[in-house]
């Protein structure tokens, strides 16, 4: 009888002892979902979060409150780390902050630009925040970002954070989640680069805008990519996906052509104690507007069009390389890490002085282009070749 | 501790109950028909219905009684088989008055025409018999009684099962009168070798008691196993079938069932084909299965009858009902006290909107949603009929409406308790467990989250294993795994395929039809 008594004890113990013991009542939090970093005035960092306001953000009837509240308050604090700064915050909020569905994190160029590894740190080491979040640096102050008010999100965060990752969809721009950042970031050989936002204009109204990449060197942003070296990029980092290409045609006549499939195998070769790169592209394309009455269904007019497109393409990663390799001396595309992985030996010798050493390496590009199909029709519109 | 230790006394050292018969043991009948009256007036007191209705036969008068029952007898029987052929139809007046001997023999085997007759010179005996509404025919100068079958009484009759309804089953169910039982359970299987066991139990109830099994089919073990359980039974009455029930448990202190019961003859019976005994207990429209498996809650009379693939996806639903009806308001009270990284954002945003300004933590409004809904289900079976509309109209409006509108109760809450409530009522074998189970989940849910739910089902399915079945494994054909007996499990085989019993049941005869059963057409040229 005593035994029992003692397992009994010792069971009901085990479930007491077990440190699942921190109950959050959903009303006991404030949702957290978007974080941007800034520098702040009195102190090092000004930390700004944007919190959902289930009463006025949550869909049905049965939240009693009024429509007229906004969906999202945002909140900022000044303290001498990231931490300090969140911590900082129950001070002027009821609830405590939880970071479980934070959708996006913002840093200021001032403190990219500055060094980022202070601020890193608490993202990476705190288990209620989740690392496949997406980071963005922004142009002026981060915070002006969270304070958006766009159009078909209530919140400014999950607004940025579904436009990246359907921009990345259309190969404009490299979605980065944090642990591949800190993966590049805390690696060394590669250079990482995050998405560069800023505000704009829209039809009288404010919002933010993809502008191209934001490349670091270290811990600190040394430059941006634009529009085309972007595509450069997911061209080199086989992240293409349905992207366009504009191909000139005859005088200002314009071809567009619609990526739908693309495979890039990077190689090296070991040349003389020097790395040799070569970055294959082979893709396939769909015609998806044409100013230019093409005979598309002629052969001849089919290989133009291909050797044009090859043109384009390499031009594109050209421009990126150049950009890479001569005025940021950073290696955004991972050559290093498949120089260590395929020529370990090379690597070895190379290693040291990789940051002298890429932006000399010769890289070879070629790509292969394949035309599909022609939409809908095969006839040009109502244009007659000349 | 002081009551379970008691509880523990009792279980290990059983006492004996102390009332004693009121009939005298092993007692014969006197020559004396004034003595045997005067027996039958101190054994059955000045009862109003227990009729002695004397008469005199013979041409030299012999004096004669009958003694039975009013109301458990039938009267015209009487009237048409044994006092017309004894007085106004007697064609042997004479011979009558030899000696009693061989009066009493051309009583017994000529002159009552009726068919169920036989000797009785125990008073024991012969007041069970008369009870039950037998007719005893004492004769002057005899020292027994002729004990005559008259037994009718008023019964409701074969009326459709109101608690286990069919889609296309057949519309019969078991009745209270034990012979209408064992009657159904005979029309269903004609096979010679059914088998019918007679026992009586309880000192003043003598509650019949009938183990029904098709020899062969059935493991004559386990039938050994149920007759020693069911000698064992010490008490003065039985009042149905699940009072046997709990006398003969394998575990009678669990929350699940390890016999089954139906109140339908065809389910009855297909069990007896699997294998099963049928336990049918006088007065109790429902009769015991076993061996019970937990399995056999998930199936129903009418997978058998409607088409597999369908009633494939519907095993699935019953299995996924289970599984909501105790695990979903854990579930909830888990991720949102707990884990609320789990739930996608924007529905964690709905859920937050909704709790907004509830003034109790979620797993307090969880448990009085569900005490809410067993007041209403226990009131929705013990109230009077007309008042039925009145508690559903109350319940809807309190555990509904009124409670999200007051802000008392979260809406999603109320959408957990309705969701369980419905689910519960899929198995219905199983609503008392799933009830324990629910709440207890609940609770560890709301003490340590998933953990807690974690280390709850652990418990259960710990507990789940180690049940038995007079000898069968509950959780089998699961636990031990039996894959064969899968086909009237995960999934619903055709008729045609099911050409085995279940394994662990019917393994004394394993086939139960050719394997090759498939409906196909001719082969050609055999027409």
């Amino acid at each position: 009888m005593l035994k029992k008594v003692i397992i009994l004890l010792i069971s009901t113990a085990l479930i007491f002892s077990a440190g699942c013991w921190s109950k959050r009542e959903l009303d006991e939090l404030a949702i957290v979902l978007g974080t941007a970093i800034d520098k702040g005035q009195s102190k090092e960092i000004k930390v700004s979060v944007e919190v959902a306001q289930p009463r006025a953000m949550g869909s049905g009837d049965f939240g009693g409150g009024s429509s007229q509240e906004e969906p999202v308050i945002i909140l900022n604090n000044e303290g001498i780390t990231t931490f300090d700064a969140i911590r900082g915050m129950v001070t002027i909020n009821s609830r405590k902050l939880f970071f479980s569905h934070n959708q996006i994190i913002l840093i200021s160029e001032e403190i990219a630009k500055n060094n980022l590894t202070p601020v890193v740190d608490f993202f990476e080491r705190d288990p209620e925040l989740r690392t496949e979040v997406p980071i963005t640096v922004t142009s002026g102050k981060a915070l002006e970002l969270l304070n958006l008010r766009t159009t078909m999100e209530t919140s400014a965060s999950t607004s940025m954070q579904k436009a990246l990752q359907t921009a990345e969809k259309v190969g404009k721009i490299l979605y980065v989640q944090y642990h591949d950042f800190l993966l590049k970031f805390n690696g060394k050989i590669t250079s990482p680069v995050v998405p560069y936002l800023k505000i704009t204009e829209t039809n009288g109204r404010q919002t933010f805008k993809c502008v191209g990449m934001a490349v670091f060197k270290g811990s600190k942003m040394v430059g941006l990519l634009n529009e085309e070296e972007t595509k450069g990029l997911l061209w080199v980092l086989n992240r293409m996906k349905n992207s366009t290409i504009v191909v000139p045609g005859h005088k200002q006549d314009k071809i567009i052509f619609e990526v739908v499939e693309a495979n890039t195998t990077l190689t090296v070769k070991n040349k003389g104690g020097k790395p040799n790169f070569r970055v294959n592209i082979e893709t396939k394309a769909n015609l998806a507007e044409t100013q230019y009455p093409l005979q598309i269904m002629e052969p001849e007019e089919i290989s133009i069009l291909e050797g044009r497109l090859k043109q384009v393409i390499t031009k594109q990663v050209t421009s990126s390389l150049k950009k890479a390799q001569k005025d940021y001396k950073a290696d955004i595309f991972g050559f290093g890490e498949k120089l260590r992985s395929s020529e370990p030996k090379l690597w070895k010798g190379v290693s040291d002085e990789w940051d002298k050493i890429f932006p000399e390496s010769p890289v070879i590009i070629s790509a292969k282009v394949q035309f599909l199909h022609s939409g809908q029709k095969t006839d040009p519109t109502r244009i007659k070749k000349n | 501790m002081k009551w379970f230790r008691r509880l523990l006394n009792h279980i290990r050292f059983p006492r004996k109950a102390k009332i004693g018969s009121t009939i005298k043991k092993q007692k014969p009948w006197s020559a004396d028909l004034q003595e045997n009256l005067a027996i039958i007036k101190d054994v059955l007191g000045e009862s109003e219905d227990v009729i002695i209705r004397r008469f005199k036969i013979g041409t030299n008068i012999k004096d004669a009684f009958l003694l039975h029952i009013d109301g458990l007898s039938d009267q015209n029987f009487i009237a048409e088989n044994i006092m017309k052929p004894l007085t106004i139809l007697n064609p042997f007046p004479n011979e009558l008055d030899s000696a009693s001997g061989l009066a009493f023999d051309l009583l017994e085997n000529t002159l009552v025409t009726a068919g169920d007759i036989r000797l009785c010179h125990d008073q024991q005996e012969l007041f069970a018999d008369v009870l039950s509404g037998d007719t005893a025919l004492f004769l002057e100068g005899c020292d027994k009684a002729l004990i005559i079958s008259t037994r009718g009484f008023i019964s409701r009759g074969v009326q459709e099962p109101s608690n286990e309804t069919v889609v296309r089953g057949p519309r019969e169910g078991f009745s209270e009168p034990f012979r209408i039982n064992t009657s159904l359970i005979r029309r269903k299987i004609t096979s010679p070798n059914l088998r019918l066991k007679n026992y009586t139990i309880g000192r003043e109830t003598k509650t019949k008691i009938c183990l029904v099994y098709l020899k062969g089919v059935c493991d004559e073990q386990i039938v050994g196993e149920v007759e020693k359980r069911l000698s064992r039974i010490d008490t003065d009455s039985i009042m149905g079938a699940g009072m046997v029930e709990q006398f003969i448990n394998d575990s009678p202190l669990s929350p699940f069932a390890t016999i089954g019961y139906t109140e339908r003859p065809d389910v009855a019976a297909a069990r007896i084909m699997e294998g099963r005994i049928a336990i049918i207990v006088e007065g109790t429209p429902i009769v015991l299965t076993v061996p019970h498996l937990f399995v056999e809650a998930f199936q129903s009379v009418d997978d058998y009858m409607a088409k597999p693939t369908y009633m494939t996806v519907i095993r699935w639903v019953r299995f996924l009902a289970f599984l909501t009806t105790v695990f979903v308001p854990a579930t909830y009270i888990a991720l949102t006290t707990f884990h609320q990284e789990m739930i996608p954002t924007q529905l964690l945003i709905t859920m937050a909107a909704a709790r907004e300004g509830i003034p109790f933590p979620a797993l307090v409004e969880a448990l009085a949603m569900g005490v809410t809904f067993e007041f209403l289900r226990e009131a929705g079976i013990r109230m009077p009929r007309p008042v039925g509309q009145a508690v559903s109209i109350v319940g809807a409006l309190v555990i509904g409406e009124a409670a999200v509108s007051a802000g008392l109760i979260g809406a999603p809450m109320v959408i957990i308790t309705a969701l369980t409530a419905i689910t519960s009522f899929i198995t219905p074998l199983l609503i008392d467990v799933t009830t324990i189970l629910r709440f207890s989940l609940t609770i560890f849910a709301g003490i340590a989250g998933f953990y807690g739910v974690m280390l709850g089902t652990m418990l259960v399915l710990i507990h789940m294993v180690t049940l038995r079945s007079f000898g069968i494994p509950y959780m089998s054909p699961l636990a031990p795994i039996t894959f064969r007996d899968f086909k009237d499990v995960f999934v619903k085989a055709p008729i045609w395929a099911m050409d085995t019993r279940p394994r662990v049941i019917g393994y004394k005869n394993k086939r139960r039809q050719k394997s090759n059963n498939m409906p196909a057409p001719p082969k050609q040229g055999t027409n």
